[in-house]
């Protein structure tokens, strides 16, 4: 039965049929309607052609607005400014209020909008997203308050509070476009900026997008810029704006500053959270909701709108995180993983191939290392050399400054004093972005595995930023692009593999066991193909079986080559794994050398194991027979 | 000149009134409280009710004013912000918008848009000479109520208790739950102070900006910008960057134009951020892993 229901998977049409063909039913509206075709609450005839052509308008702005809030987590409420500066530029081009000469060919007003969208997108975000959230909330917000402002500041060009009109038809390629001529044109239009969207965001960029909005921390460790890749976002989302805004122009006939307020902006975020803010066709959904069968169609309401917008995103905020359609998208997900996927028994690792490759190891080392948080210093003076080839152990007491000690490697910390060199590169308070392209990896105490990606993709993420891609050639789907996701699925699939999860690589990886997600992160590391592994606590959490398995990969990673620094509470396997065991007590380290010492130090027995253990000698017998072998 | 000092005094005074507002919240629970201005905004209508309507006594007014910011606190808490997926990204972003949105949208059903008149019982209505400029003195006794509730604020924020716990859940909420710090009662209560006050002031902002409906978008945003000018978190900043905020837009009004006014104050913002994202009085904290 799970057999044939897999076979029949195989037969499925790709994910880009089904939405191509709704593309190509809504082009044929005034085909349809000649034929006497009615849309319940769309109305029929010329109305229901208008309809629709709002609702591919609309539609195209709150696409823009989901890859910036959905996918990249960053709420901007300018949505109706960059619509706006689009449907401006497009009529001051249109009516010759700008340029000695009308420029009224749509391959000009278009792009121009579209482009004076970006520009302000690009300069409102470069400033907003130094602190994202509210303050990227708020300039957008403001770029909304100063629209009649400019519109007054500029009156031969804007035409004040009466504003543009009449704005003259829209020619293209030379031909003055009827009415259906601007319908085809509204919607093929819509259907290409849906078709970019989709493909940016089942892409590298779209993991990548997914990984920053899982944690900021993740993806600058991943070697993701935080900042650029979330501005990247904001200005690509605020050109369908300007798009939209063009044609709203030709479409309205006028432009003044009265269309676009605060509240109008409001309404693309209800339709974007009420359709899924973290879909792309959710967005047509949204729209026609807001816009035609919710209570805002009936006149009656109109007096309520704002209060039903307000209570739909508070609604919205609170409950339906993924929207209506995402709603239907985790229940298509629950019922397919039900009949297709893994059983609970299947989620726990299973023999791993080790087949990691080489690593270009580089030595590290640390001289004289300080952080200190006010009165506290939690990294006192560490100076220390880790080895390609071998396994490096921190371990120490909580609170002992291991972790502090980490964070000053990785870059998370700015050390108050000392040196950190990888190999021959000083990377000294470097931001962690530039210590991962360096060649560091880490994995984190409590494993950071975005949602919404399966294991493949999580270890792939990896790679995204050692191996670039353009966003065109993503969303092209050009033969450079397929090459590269074909080799992150070849890297990462060996990766899983190597761990022991190569029969996960379709699973959803947030929701496996602990242990399960420690491995993963390994892999995710290790795709990097790092010089300095760092593994913080990997062991914490495990069972005797997968503490057994993470050691054998631990040492087949420094066999492999690499550099390993693990920071550790337990001692017992540190023993076994490790070439060279550091100590620290209260951010100093107090011993230093292979495990054969460190277990019979004094100094350890009474800071690390208690005074207990010292005066009943040498830890448990069984470990001295199982000790690792020295290069 | 001096009556253009004069008018930024005032507009400094309740954009720092506001920002106020905005920190109470801020620093009790690390989140931005979008809906914040429009509690001014209502504070206007509360004053119309109290003053000219049901013609009370100013001290009423004043303390039922604070009492129904309170109780809509306590809604915007409830409502907002207690039932987020605590692992959301910026949640509270789209549900205080949302908040915003339907005080704005309930306040313009009951009141409609137009402006209404409210005179001023403690001082005269009429404008009198102070050195060499013309001022209503409800305007400075406005800019006396603004720098109390700053000193005040300051004073309560780092020689109380209840200041500090509010701080140290600012800082980390778990190490704060763990010290025994009430976080959610400290939630509740600032949402609940900070609805109050700005309502409880209305009576002094109304006689210069009539009750209207549509104030608190341009206050909120005015009021951010006090606070990104000061830094967050920080009363005296919001004091200073309210100040700032003010002069800038009377002096743009005044000598440029008044379309330039929201143009300048957004420069003004972008330029902060650009350079001192965290303010003048703000501090940067280290990223933890």
């Amino acid at each position: 039965m799970v057999a044939r229901l897999r076979a029949l998977r195989e037969h499925l049409p790709p994910s880009y049929v089904l939405p191509l063909l709704f593309g190509a039913l809504v082009l044929a509206t005034p085909w349809l309607v000649d034929n006497g075709i009615e849309v319940p609450s769309l109305g029929t005839g010329p109305a229901l052609i208008h309809e629709v052509e709002v609702i591919a308008i609309y539609a195209t702005v709150v696409v823009g607005l989901n890859l910036s809030y959905g996918f990249a987590g960053e709420l901007a409420l300018g949505q109706a400014a960059m619509f706006a500066a689009g449907a401006y530029v497009t009529g001051m081009l249109a009516i010759g209020s700008i340029y000695p000469h009308k420029l009224n060919e749509l391959l000009i007003t278009v792009p121009a909008s579209a482009v004076a969208a970006a520009a302000i997108g690009f300069l409102s975000g470069v400033p907003g997203l130094r602190l994202a959230g509210w303050a990227l909330a708020y300039t957008s917000f403001f770029l909304v308050l100063i629209i009649p402002d400019m519109a007054s500041a500029f009156p031969n060009q804007t035409g004040t509070f009466t504003g543009l009109s009449p704005i003259p038809d829209p020619v293209l390629l030379g031909h003055k476009l009827d009415a259906d001529g601007i319908f085809r044109v509204i919607v093929a239009s819509a259907i290409v900026v849906f078709a970019v969207f989709r493909n940016l965001v089942v892409s590298r960029h779209g993991v990548a997008l997914q990984v920053l909005r899982q944690s900021p921390v993740l993806a600058s460790s991943l070697g993701i810029s935080v900042y650029r890749t979330k501005l990247f976002a904001y200005v690509i989302g605020a050109v369908p704006a300007g798009i939209a805004g063009g044609f709203y122009c030709y479409l309205n006939n006028f432009v003044s500053p009265g269309l676009f307020d605060m509240y109008t902006s409001i309404g693309f975020i209800a339709a974007s959270v009420l359709g899924g803010s973290r879909t792309i066709y959710g967005a047509i959904v949204g729209v026609l909701v807001i816009e035609e069968l919710g209570p805002l169609h009936t006149s009656v309401f109109t007096h309520f709108a704002l209060p039903i917008y307000g209570a739909l995103l508070m609604i919205g905020g609170v409950v339906l995180t993924g929207g209506l359609s995402g709603s239907v998208g985790s229940l298509v997900k629950f019922l397919r993983r039900r009949l297709f996927q893994v059983t609970p028994a299947r989620l726990v690792p299973r023999e791993p191939t080790l087949d990691l490759g080489q690593f270009d190891g580089a030595e590290l080392r640390v001289t004289g290392a300080v952080k200190r948080f006010g009165g506290l210093t939690a990294v006192a003076d560490v100076s220390l050399t880790a080895k390609p080839g071998q396994v490096t152990a921190i371990i120490g007491p909580n609170g002992s400054g291991k972790t502090s000690f980490l964070n000053v490697i990785s870059g998370f910390y700015r050390p108050d004093a000392g040196t950190v060199v990888l190999g021959d590169r000083d990377i000294t308070r470097r931001a962690p972005r530039t210590v991962a392209l360096a060649g560091v990896s880490r994995t984190f105490q409590t494993p950071s595995i975005p949602s919404g990606l399966d294991c493949l993709q999580v270890v792939a993420s990896a790679r995204y930023a050692r191996d670039r891609s353009g966003v065109l050639a993503a969303i092209l789907r050009l033969p450079s692009y397929r090459r590269r996701v074909r080799a992150d699925e070849r890297e990462a699939r060996r990766l899983l593999g190597a761990t022991g999860l190569a029969h996960l690589a379709g699973a959803r990886a947030a929701d496996l066991p602990l242990g399960t997600r420690r491995l993963l992160e390994v892999a995710r590391a290790l795709a990097a193909r790092p010089s300095l592994l760092l593994l913080d606590e990997p062991a914490s959490g495990l069972d005797a079986e997968d503490v057994r398995r993470l050691g054998w990969l631990i040492r087949a990673v420094a066999g492999a080559g690499a550099t390993v620094i693990v920071i550790e509470h337990n001692f017992q396997m540190m023993l076994e794994v490790a070439d060279v065991i550091n100590v620290l007590r209260a951010g100093a380290l107090i011993a230093s050398g292979p495990p054969a010492a460190i277990r019979v130090d004094p100094a350890v027995m009474e800071s690390y194991l208690g005074e207990a253990v010292a005066v009943e000698g040498p830890a448990a017998p069984e470990t001295g027979e199982r000790e690792p072998a020295h290069p | 000149m001096i009556t253009t000092l004069y008018a930024a005094l005032f507009a400094g005074a309740l954009y720092a009134t506001v920002a106020v507002g905005f920190n109470i919240v801020f620093i009790a629970t690390g989140t931005f409280n979008f809906a914040q201005a429009q509690y001014a905004m209502l504070g206007l209508w509360a004053a119309w009710i109290g003053l000219e309507v049901l013609h009370w006594n100013l001290v009423l007014v004043i303390l039922a004013g604070f009492a129904v910011g309170a109780f809509i606190g306590l809604l915007n808490e409830r409502l907002a912000i207690r039932f987020l997926p605590s692992t959301g990204v910026h949640g509270e972003l789209v549900t205080t918008v949302g908040f915003s949105v339907l005080v704005v949208g309930l306040a313009i059903a009951v009141f409609g848009d137009n402006p209404q008149v409210v005179h001023s019982t403690i001082t005269g209505n009429q404008a009198i000479s102070l050195l060499g400029g013309r001022v209503y003195p409800y305007e400075l006794v406005m800019v006396v109520v603004a720098v109390a509730i700053v000193v005040g604020f300051e004073l309560l924020s780092r020689r109380t208790m209840l200041g500090l716990a509010s701080l140290a859940t600012a800082e980390d909420r778990v190490a704060a739950i763990l010290k025994g710090v009430n976080v959610r009662r400290l939630q509740i209560g600032a949402y609940m102070v900070a609805g109050g006050l700005l309502m409880a002031v209305g009576p002094f902002i109304a006689p210069v900006t009539y009750a209207t409906t549509g104030i608190g978008d341009a206050l909120n945003i005015k009021a951010f910008v006090a606070m990104s000018l000061g830094g967050f978190g920080s009363p005296k900043g919001a004091l200073i960057g309210g100040m700032c905020a003010g002069l800038v837009e009377a002096v743009v009004g005044r000598y440029l134009s008044a379309n330039f006014q929201n143009l300048a104050l957004l420069a003004m913002l972008l330029t902060i951020l650009m350079l001192r994202p965290y303010g003048l009085f703000g501090e940067r904290v280290e990223r933890a892993v």
